[in-house]
């Protein structure tokens, strides 16, 4: 279907939000909490548009309204501009100074304001991270308390039983504010220990055993490489084409 | 004709002792045999007075007695065939002591559509509400078409009493056409406005009404499951909604073939966590799924896919109390009520710096100043009114000028509050405008839900302002800026509650900014609530030197020797304001 973004004919698969048609056009809308990996979160409202219906305009997320035939949406006008900048420096009190955001704050000249006092760390609590443990993890942190108290954090606070250190939610996070700790013998995140699950081959690193067990099911450690070269012997040895 | 006693077992009477009157009446009951009396006293539900509770009715005579203790009782029954008990009769405004409701001055305004049972019948009793008319709507409604029966709603132009004001019709025909398997009735119960008890007085005091309004909802949008979602702290209400669902299944209005027909519904009760911002109808859905309650965004509306995925009608209880009503009565009654855009009658809880407190029901369309001032009965102490915050936390402040305004769901929004559940609290001179935005800002930032940037941040710093303003920290930039926050969050939240967060920052900042310049220019509180910006002295000229005040100060802040004038030390002083109301001469003043 075709959507008019900016005055520009967009053609949009029927499942689409506005930000997803946009960005396959290349029109930028700005978005912290988006990521097409995982459940939307809808939370940072940065990708705030405007779009026009039945001769008024209203404001929306783009990251969550869907697209129809027709629709006509804007993505600068100075009400536009005016939310964004505020919620640009909100988010600047609560990451000050994180490069993520203040790429974003040059991008449309906001300057922060000193008023807004800053929050200790530099989590946005967008919730990426909890929906990248859902998904790829193993659910083992969420958003606690709610309102102005509310974090991530595993539950009641303490060692997760079942968090695997796959440190899918640092990959994640926008801010990348997520601790993770990585030495020779092992990886520390989310106040939990663990050690590298190495190649029994090659001794390279694999990730940690938790992982490696909750994603592959196998007992033996072999690295994608040494996997590979096993496999490769083992096809010349069938087909006869070793020297 | 036998007397029957009634007595007004709400939650608010119970807390009186009204448990310890009815034990008194059943015990004197069983030991005289010289009057006529129905042998089993009735608990009923709340009536609405709670401030004059325990509440006793005495029918079919019609004379309500309030502040009841156990000692009256004897003396209540040896009255019961002769004149009645003068001194626990109200006393109205011009101190005449008043026989019936109608001609109290609380009552007498009230229509009750929505009440119309609660304080008459007794909840846990389903024959009762047979009796009183109950269960004849749903089977006018089984007896007529789906169609049919959202008819008479849209008729009736009923609107949704839990806030939004969304036509209730409306949103059921929505959700019948819509074809699904499965189709969610749920009524909405968890009521968390402070000062607001219109939902659990019904609850508690006629269950079986709003039961019925539910079932006769999940028959008109094609429903088999019901849910309602009710918060823990309302034990009384759980108690009583739980029994009219075991009765109500027990009688055939639940379960299998209902009343006879190829109806099959039943449903369950949540017991909420305490969240407010589980009112919100996604936030509500998401926690009866068992996730955090969080709302999530509304593009597809909950009647296309809501609870579970599933198309569902969420009512609000007073709403669902008025269903049987229109069913059994016709829409067009109900519509004859109120005002162009808003039918019928609304629940009240009016709270505040009013002399009479307490939970009413009138037609849509009374002004603020019948309100305050004839149910009300004024403000106490001769004070003179400020403000009236209605819509709860999330609502506006309106102020005097604004009083001869007819309540509905348009006006109020137009004029920057609104209707919300109908929490009304009355404010009087001594209420400061700036800290009322603080407390309703730091209620909202505690029970925002903390996903979306705009809200849960923006109160944050809001509150920080507010809190600079009310120490005399601000400057008269801190008012751009809240502007500029309350705005943001209006605009880009992500549910009501977030778009709502900022209205009395907005409606404080709109009608009293004055008061806000006040606190920021001459750093002075003109309300005198602000303890950094307020000091206490004493009126030489007034005080007789009596040391109460010293008395009862907890810092030791006042000297001074008797018979002559004392001094406030400011330097120890506290400004908790004991001195004030203790002084019996009214020498402290506050400046």
């Amino acid at each position: 279907m075709n959507i008019i973004i900016d005055g520009r004919q967009v053609w949009a698969k029927p499942e689409d939000t506005i930000l997803l048609a946009a960005r396959r056009e290349g029109i930028y809308i700005p978005s912290l909490c988006f990521n097409q990996a995982t459940e939307p979160t809808h939370s940072c409202r940065l990708c705030m548009v405007e779009i026009q219906e039945k001769g008024r305009t209203f404001m929306v997320a783009s990251c969550a309204y869907k697209v129809k035939e027709g629709l006509v949406v804007t993505t600068e006008s100075e009400t536009l501009r005016k939310v964004r900048n505020t919620l640009l420096q909100l988010l600047y009190a609560q990451a000050p100074e994180n490069p993520a955001i203040v790429s974003l704050m040059e991008r449309y000249q906001v300057v922060p304001k000193e008023k807004l006092a800053p929050k200790e760390g530099q989590c946005i609590l967008c919730g990426l991270c909890v929906e990248a443990c859902k998904k790829l993890g193993a659910s083992s942190i969420s958003t606690i308390h709610r309102g102005v108290t509310k974090e991530v954090n595993t539950p009641y606070g303490i060692q997760a039983k079942n968090c695997i250190g796959c440190a899918s939610c640092a990959g994640f996070c926008p801010t990348h504010c997520i601790t993770v700790e990585d030495t020779e013998e092992g990886r520390t995140i989310w106040n939990k220990k663990f050690k590298w699950a190495r190649c029994e081959v090659c001794g390279a690193i694999v990730g940690t055993e938790q992982h490696y067990k909750a994603s592959t099911g196998d007992t033996q450690v072999v690295c994608p490489d040494c996997r590979r070269k096993t496999m490769t012997d083992v096809f010349a040895d069938t087909l006869g084409e070793r020297y | 004709m036998s007397k029957e006693i009634l007595v007004c077992c709400g939650t608010g009477c119970l807390a009186k002792g009204s448990q310890f009157v009815v034990d008194e009446f059943r015990e004197k009951l069983g030991e005289r045999k010289d009057i006529r009396v129905i042998s089993d006293v009735k608990k009923v539900g709340c009536n609405g007075f709670c401030e004059n509770g325990p509440i006793v009715t005495i029918l079919p005579d019609h004379i309500t007695y309030y502040k009841v203790s156990p000692k009256d009782v004897e003396e209540i029954l040896d009255s019961l065939e002769d004149t009645p008990v003068e001194r626990l009769l109200y006393q109205d405004d011009q101190g005449k002591r008043v026989r019936s409701r109608e001609e109290n001055p609380f009552y007498a305004p009230q229509h009750k559509i929505a009440l119309r049972h609660t304080g008459m019948i007794d909840p846990g009793n389903i024959e009762e509400y047979i009796k009183a008319g109950g269960y004849i709507g749903l089977q006018n409604a089984l007896e007529a078409s789906q169609d049919a029966v959202i008819r008479q709603v849209e008729i009736s132009g009923i609107r949704g009493r839990g806030g939004g004001g969304f036509p209730t019709g409306k949103k059921w025909r929505s959700c019948l056409e819509v074809s699904s398997d499965m189709k969610y009735m749920l009524c909405n119960g968890d009521e968390g406005d402070p000062g607001a008890f219109m939902d659990r007085s019904i609850m508690e005091g006629d269950p079986h009404s709003v039961l019925e309004g539910l079932i006769i909802g999940a028959y008109a949008i094609g429903s088999r499951q019901g849910y309602l979602y009710i918060r823990d702290e309302y034990g009384l209400a759980l108690h009583h909604m739980q029994r009219a669902i075991d009765d109500a299944r027990k009688k055939g209005f639940l379960g299998k073939n209902i009343l006879g027909s190829d109806f099959d519904f039943d449903c369950e009760i949540v017991r909420g966590g305490g969240a407010f911002v589980c009112g919100e109808s996604s936030a509500l859905m998401a926690s009866i799924e068992g996730k955090v309650g969080e709302p999530r965004v509304k593009y597809i509306r909950s009647v296309v896919k809501g609870l579970f995925d599933q198309p569902t009608v969420l009512n609000n209880v007073e709403t669902l109390a008025n269903i049987p009503y229109i069913l059994t009565h016709g829409g067009e009654t109900f519509a004859k009520m109120g005002t162009k855009g808003s039918k019928g009658t609304k629940v009240f809880s009016l709270v505040g710096k009013v002399n009479r407190t307490g939970l009413v029901e009138v037609p849509m369309g009374i002004t603020l100043r019948e309100l305050v001032y004839q149910i009300g009965g004024g403000i106490p102490a001769g004070k003179a009114f400020k403000a009236v915050q209605t819509g709860g936390p999330s609502g506006g402040c309106i102020p005097e000028s604004l009083l001869d305004l007819p309540i509905d769901f348009d006006t109020l929004k137009e004029k920057g509050s609104m209707m919300g559940s109908g929490g009304i609290i009355v404010m009087d001179e001594t209420t400061c405008m700036v800290d009322l935005a603080r407390y309703y800002v730091k209620f909202l930032s505690e029970e925002s839900c903390g996903k979306c940037t705009p809200c849960r941040e923006g109160l944050r710093h809001m509150l920080d302002i507010l809190a600079r303003i009310c120490e005399g920290k601000g400057e008269l930039e801190d008012l751009d800026l809240l502007e500029e926050l309350a705005i943001t969050a209006t605009q880009a939240s992500l549910c009501e509650l977030g778009r709502t967060a900022a209205n009395p920052v907005l409606s404080t900042l709109h009608y009293f900014r004055d008061e806000y310049e006040e606190h920021i220019v001459q750093k002075r509180c003109p309300a005198g609530a602000c303890k950094e910006l307020i000091r206490f002295t004493i009126l030489e000229e007034a005080c007789k030197g009596c040391g109460i005040c010293a008395k009862h100060c907890p810092t030791s802040a006042i000297t001074g020797e008797l018979k002559k004038p004392y001094t406030i030390h400011q330097d120890v002083c506290i400004r908790c304001g004991n001195c004030k109301v203790k002084c019996p001469f009214g020498a402290i003043h506050v400046e």
